[in-house]
């Protein structure tokens, strides 16, 4: 006669206690999430949190000119949810606003975003260890915050998606709350205070202590320094000449680089 | 309708800009070489769009800007002193803020 094990003698101590009598199938491990993939979630969430206050005026701002221009409503709010990126739709809603064709707004929209191509690259290295279905939607997710937060988050795959999921899916609530109250309220909302040094000031945080090694430190000095020389490229062009001289130039620092 | 259709052509260049390596490469292992260029993409990226947004108004506006370079220079040296993101953000703000009021 086959003996009965309980399942929860298989998770850890402090794991046993949430785990429901409907569990107690000898399934218990797979129907729950894992405490540890729990907890990088809501690191995630938690880190994403000061990243989304300065975020919120510019969500607002973004409502408010959806709603003062002469794209619909309906349609300038669902930017948030299929383009999911602050520049690029305030530039399509400017643009097609003031009267310009599709193809001026899309190409225009697609400029301002051109810098997430470095994003991607930077991240190959992390999504090539995770499974198929989340390397297909986490690029969705991948907004400027979301690239400071999880480039510089180290940790196992399992946990590092779930890192990046609570992180990017935290700021896609938000933005879509926000930009939805700004297209409803409009004018009744209040001018904020100045919190435009946040943004460079959180992601200056992230950057420097995660600059142990020398190639990493080289090519950021190098890569912030080539941008600001060519700070007068409109929209933001510098950042990927800045993002590629200091992918070179760490690239040339790197023991064996002359092999 | 010409809205409703830029946002999601526009949308779908979006996801495509920010996917383009990671669905290329999906899980193939790369060379070494490659894999050494990759290794600093990401300091390299972040510190440019850092040295973006500081300069959005200019680079003159930027060194011009006392409570902004002080802020910077001060978050740039606790972070590599304490090596924590809370302590080099909060000193960056903490330095701007009061050079803010008081230059």
């Amino acid at each position: 006669m086959k003996r009965f094990t309980d399942p929860r003698n298989d998770l850890p101590e402090s794991d046993r206690r949430d785990v429901s009598a409907t569990d107690l199938t000898g399934t218990a491990k797979m129907r729950r999430m894992p405490a540890e993939v729990r907890r990088s979630a809501l690191a995630g969430m938690r880190d994403m949190a000061p990243l989304l206050v300065p975020a919120i005026p510019f969500a607002l701002v973004l409502g408010v000119a959806i709603a003062d221009s002469s794209v619909p409503n309906l349609a300038g709010w669902f930017s948030s949810s299929l383009m999911f990126g602050g520049a690029s739709q305030l530039t399509a809603v400017t643009l097609l606003g003031e009267g310009a064709g599709a193809a001026a707004a899309i190409v225009g929209a697609l400029t301002v975003n051109a810098r997430h191509v470095m994003y991607s690259a930077a991240l190959i290295g992390r999504f090539r260890t995770q499974p198929r279905w989340f390397r297909r939607l986490g690029p969705y997710l991948l907004l400027d915050q979301v690239f400071a937060l999880v480039s510089t988050h180290d940790s196992p795959p399992r946990s590092w998606r779930a890192y990046y999921l609570g992180a990017g899916l935290s700021a896609w609530v938000m933005w879509q709350l926000f930009v939805g109250a700004g297209v409803l309220f409009g004018p009744s909302i209040p001018a904020g205070i100045d919190v435009s040094f946040a943004v460079p000031a959180l992601f200056l945080g992230l950057l420097v202590p995660s600059l142990v090694r020398r190639p990493a430190a080289v090519a950021a000095v190098v890569g912030a320094g080539v941008t600001a020389a060519c700070w007068q490229i409109p929209n933001r062009g510098g950042m990927l000449i800045g993002g590629l001289a200091g992918m070179v130039a760490g690239y040339f620092t790197e023991p064996g680089a002359d092999e | 309708m010409t809205a409703w259709f830029v946002f999601a052509a526009a949308g779908l260049g979006t996801y495509l800009s920010r996917g383009v390596f990671i669905l290329l490469v999906g899980d193939r292992v790369l060379s070494s070489k490659v894999e050494r260029v990759v290794a600093n993409i990401g300091p390299a990226v972040l510190a440019a769009l850092t040295a973006s947004l500081l300069t959005t108004d200019g680079l003159g506006a930027f060194l011009g800007s006392i409570p902004e370079v002080a802020a910077v220079v001060a978050g740039v040296i606790v972070g590599l002193w304490r090596r924590t993101f809370v302590t080099s953000f909060l000193v960056a703000i903490v330095v701007w803020a009061g050079l803010s009021v008081v230059v």
